[in-house]
């Protein structure tokens, strides 16, 4: 084991308020918290006789204890290693594969959308999944979009060029299945002057580094360092709508993949809202919301808090005339990407979350806005209210109408 | 009046080997230990299971001694014994010749030594010096003082032997020129009796020369002090040895979830000096990091140091050799009849990793001297069972498997009988106390149930509970409230403990207090006195 994560497992000092503040730990005994399974097993595996714990697969990679750790331990560093070793020695999963690489089923399933909806809503697919793969026949699958978000890109009219110049990287959500997310992103970056560049779609590598792929992660964040650095050395910026591909840009390529050359993308890598809030904040066209007359309440994604740069989209938001926020903030939603969908772990999911549903269900919104999808996801699942990420409300009121299909 | 044959006096390696070999022999004895078991040199060593290797060219008769004890320990001592292996690494700076007379060396003693290629040992060792030119694999391993000590004592307790601890000799009570008996006083009560004996074994380590004075006789032992530091992880997983004429910082070993880093060679007066100083630990950190870079910044849990008693044949000419390593580890085996006392013998010197051909040779001594006749059988019969696929797969009813298969090494198979017994009673008590050594409230009530103890430090020893990267904070405090719930303790007996086993981890911080250690033990203090108010406490109740 090479040093860095030597001296990661030297800084704790056992003060448990990782496990104190973790939401798996605080719902299942099953789960020991990430005192436990990051810096104190990590120690007890130095002893290369000792087996693995299984139940490394009930972190959800939500970061919450690297928040509330006052000693700078990256434990999801540690876990994540924890991880690859356990099942490097155990054998992957072809469901943990699977669902690792969202931009590959979403290549697949995209060739006919429609299709592959259909058959995905089957319950005897469902069932299949459940018993064959071990995916939860109850969580609700996202649909494939007919159109991806380059298709849209490619054949819509071109704004004119600008000098002023960011690169947009949707993810795989917002490539795929929610288009809509992307295309209000590039609609109110043109507002503002942007010309905005889509290089080829790719993952961002964070599921499959969740799920135990590390070398695989490793090999999709060169390919985006190959894609995105270009443009970085221009002095475009990167823009990203999804907080966890966020997250990987900006940190777990440097410190998980230890990447030359991370650092540089990452000093350049923006949340959207992030940005957005820094234009108006310089004055730049921030004015000109119209009316929206929601009752909206905001949930602030793990991954967004993570990136330690406090809630942009919420702040923005409270700017829209007429649009009522309120902010939730009773923690993780309990999805955590592809944990939410492991049969094992569907329950769990749903009850990590709960606090929150409860609080939703009690304010009663016309909509749920959050910045991950996967939050939103479980979000809609559990209270049977629609949410959406803020740039859709943000694009509404610029006061876009989305064109039809 | 207590009535044996044989009294030893001394709880360590040497003293329990000798108790173990007489009752399996079917001598009857008692053994009487000041302190706890271990107190001594036996748990103040690095916990290196010597090969031989690192005495070859110095030291010829030794390195074939550990050599055979080494490979009978690995049989019968699983349950202490974790077969690490070593390498002795050259570094450059280091005398190229030197290395060509060790491996030589080796090969006379019977070491089975085998060179293997610097970019093999990297990919084993990752964090040793890069630059090294040399290694070479040799048998060592690492064995853990406290666990031998204990098994010692239960295989002789299985075979009718006695040990009473915190039992300290006050007198050898000699008639005739012959050992009678001793005069002890039980340091909990107070108390002070008789036990009657025909023969002593004074097996006190660094103490020896103490309890020779107690029935008259002159024994000239110096006391040699050895520093160490613990690491909080294990840097390495297998002994490392700096290939070079044995001196100061040479040798890593991994000990369970730490690693240790020593020696340092002062004379000392006498075996009660017992602190390491920050110059030693400077210095042991200068050096350490020449075999693995970076050492130096590597988290030090504490630093501790050990007394070696080095026996000086020639019985008190007076000198003081500056290095204790000039004196010979053989041990000695001193009948002191010449002294005029008959049925007194003192076997003192050697190494832990010799203890048991000590305690067989000092037994064969006094067996001739009973007149009894019966073949050491300490090589041959398992120390402590070990424990059965089926009990570990109980305890994976209420542990995961890496720490399951942790308490199984650590418990053996009777203690983990008691062990499962407590959870299957009381499932709860599967909840740790000690998280850093994973060591659950079962664990806890059998120790403090199955076996005499004063302080909590003597559980801690039994358990590994505080040996960790908290060193205590969390589960001091925890240990406590329990013992004290399940009525084993009064209030103030609980507050006494409580503070004492704080006091006696902060004494090992003392020397290494900076950066992640100093953090730790400030937030302990935070938590204790500041948070609990515990010294507030004491003072209003006066303790």
């Amino acid at each position: 084991m090479d040093l860095p994560i030597r001296s990661e497992l030297d800084k704790c000092i056992k003060c448990g308020l990782c496990t104190a503040s973790c939401p798996v730990a605080s719902r299942t005994g099953g789960f020991a918290g990430p005192k436990h399974m990051g810096p104190e097993m990590t120690r007890f595996r130095l002893d290369d006789r000792l087996g693995l714990e299984a139940q490394i697969d009930y972190c959800c990679n939500c970061r919450t204890c690297e928040q509330a750790c006052p000693s700078g331990v990256k434990i999801s560093l540690l876990n994540a290693c924890y991880r690859h070793d356990l099942h490097t020695r155990q054998g992957l999963k072809l469901r943990d594969g699977i669902l690792g690489r969202p931009g590959m089923m979403a290549r697949l399933g995209s060739l006919n959308a429609g299709a592959t909806n259909y058959v995905l809503n089957n319950r005897l697919v469902r069932a299949a999944l459940d018993r064959g793969l071990g995916i939860a026949r109850e969580r609700p699958l996202p649909a494939y979009s007919r159109e991806n978000l380059k298709k849209w890109f490619q054949r819509r009219r071109q704004p004119d060029s600008s000098p002023n110049k960011v690169v947009y990287f949707p993810g795989c959500t917002a490539e795929y299945n929610l288009p809509e997310i992307g295309r209000s992103v590039v609609n109110i970056l043109e507002r503002c002057s942007y010309q905005v560049i889509l290089p080829p779609p790719n993952c961002c590598g964070l599921p499959l580094a969740a799920n135990g792929f590390l070398e695989d992660a490793a090999r999709m964040a060169g390919q985006n360092l190959d894609n995105l650095l270009p443009f970085v050395r221009q002095g475009y910026p990167v823009i990203v709508s999804c907080p966890s591909c966020g997250l990987a840009l900006k940190s777990e390529y440097e410190e998980l993949h230890n990447l030359p050359q991370a650092r540089s993308l990452a000093a350049n890598v923006y949340d959207f809202s992030e940005w957005l809030l820094t234009l108006q904040q310089r004055g730049a066209p921030a004015s000109g919301f119209r009316d929206l007359a929601l009752r909206v309440a905001y949930h602030t994604p793990c991954h967004l808090k993570a990136q330690g740069i406090g809630q942009p989209s919420l702040e923005i938001l409270k700017k829209i005339p007429s649009l009522q926020v309120i902010e939730v903030d009773e923690g993780c939603c309990g999805m955590s990407g592809s944990f939410g969908f492991k049969k094992e772990q569907y329950r769990l999911s749903l009850e990590i979350g709960a606090r929150l549903f409860n609080r939703i269900r009690e304010i009663a919104p016309d909509l749920v806005a959050s910045d991950c999808s996967s939050c939103c996801m479980q979000i809609s699942h559990a209270t049977g209210i629609g949410a959406v990420h803020p740039a859709v409300l943000i694009d509404q009121a610029y006061g876009r109408v989305e064109e039809k299909k | 009046m207590e009535k044996t044959d044989v009294l030893v006096i001394g709880g360590g390696a040497t003293g329990t080997g000798v108790l173990r070999d007489l009752a399996l022999r079917g001598v009857d004895a008692i053994l009487a230990e000041q302190q706890d078991l271990a107190y001594g040199t036996s748990s103040r060593f690095h916990g290196l299971l010597h090969s031989g290797a690192r005495y070859a060219v110095n030291d010829p008769e030794s390195a074939r001694e550990c050599r055979q004890e080494n490979a009978i320990l690995k049989r019968i001592a699983r349950c202490c014994v974790d077969d690490t292996g070593g390498l002795f690494v050259l570094l450059p700076g280091d005398d190229p010749g030197y290395a060509d007379d060790w491996f030589a060396a080796c090969l006379r003693a019977g070491i089975a030594v085998q060179e293997i290629p610097a970019a093999e040992a990297l990919s084993l060792e990752p964090n040793l010096n890069p630059a090294l030119k040399r290694v070479f694999r040799v048998p060592d391993a690492s064995i853990d003082g406290f666990a031998l000590v204990w098994a010692n004592v239960g295989s002789a307790a299985g075979h009718g032997a006695r040990a009473y601890t915190y039992t300290r000799v006050d007198r050898i009570i000699v008639r005739d020129g012959t050992v009678s008996g001793a005069l002890v006083t039980d340091l909990r009560t107070g108390e002070q009796r008789q036990i009657e004996c025909r023969f002593i074994v004074n097996a006190a380590g660094a103490w020896a020369g103490q309890v020779a004075r107690l029935a008259g006789c002159e024994l000239k032992i110096l006391a040699s002090k050895g520093s160490l530091l613990v690491f909080n992880h294990r840097v390495t997983n297998r002994v490392v040895n700096r290939l070079r004429r044995p001196g100061d910082g040479d040798i890593i070993v991994p000990q369970d979830t730490v690693a240790i880093l020593g020696t340092t060679s002062v004379p000392v007066d006498g075996p009660e000096h017992l602190g390491s100083s920050r110059a030693e630990v400077d210095q042991l950190l200068l050096l350490g990091r020449d075999l693995v870079p970076g050492l130096d910044e590597r988290r030090v849990l504490r630093s501790f140091a050990g007394v070696r008693p080095l026996y000086q044949e020639n019985g008190g000419e007076g000198q003081r050799p500056q290095d204790g390593r000039a004196v010979a580890r053989q041990f000695a085996l001193v009948d002191h009849e010449r002294q005029g006392v008959r049925g007194l013998i003192t076997v003192v010197g050697g190494k832990l990793t010799t203890f048991r051909l000590m305690a067989e040779q000092a037994t064969n001594l006094v067996c001739v001297l009973l007149e009894h006749d019966a073949p050491c059988r300490t090589a041959v019969e398992v120390l402590l069972p070990e424990a059965t696929a089926a009990q570990v797969r109980q305890l994976q009813r209420y542990f995961s498997p890496p720490v399951s298969q942790k308490m199984a090494e650590r418990l053996g198979r009777a203690d983990l009988d008691q062990l499962l017994g407590i959870l299957s009673r009381n499932g709860w008590k599967r909840q740790f106390v000690c998280e850093c050594e994973q060591v659950c409230l079962a664990e806890l009530e059998w120790r403090a149930t199955g076996s005499s103890w004063l302080r909590l430090g003597d559980l801690r020893c039994r358990t590994r509970l505080g040996m960790g990267t908290c060193q205590g904070t969390i589960c001091a405090a925890r240990a406590i409230g329990q013992l004290y719930q399940d009525g084993m303790l009064d209030l103030g007996r609980a507050r006494r403990l409580l503070g004492e086993f704080l006091d006696e981890r902060w004494k090992g911080n003392q020397e290494v207090l900076w950066g992640d250690q100093l953090r730790e033990r400030l937030y302990a203090r935070n938590v204790y006195l500041n948070l609990h108010n515990f010294q507030k406490e004491a003072d209003d109740y006066g303790l």
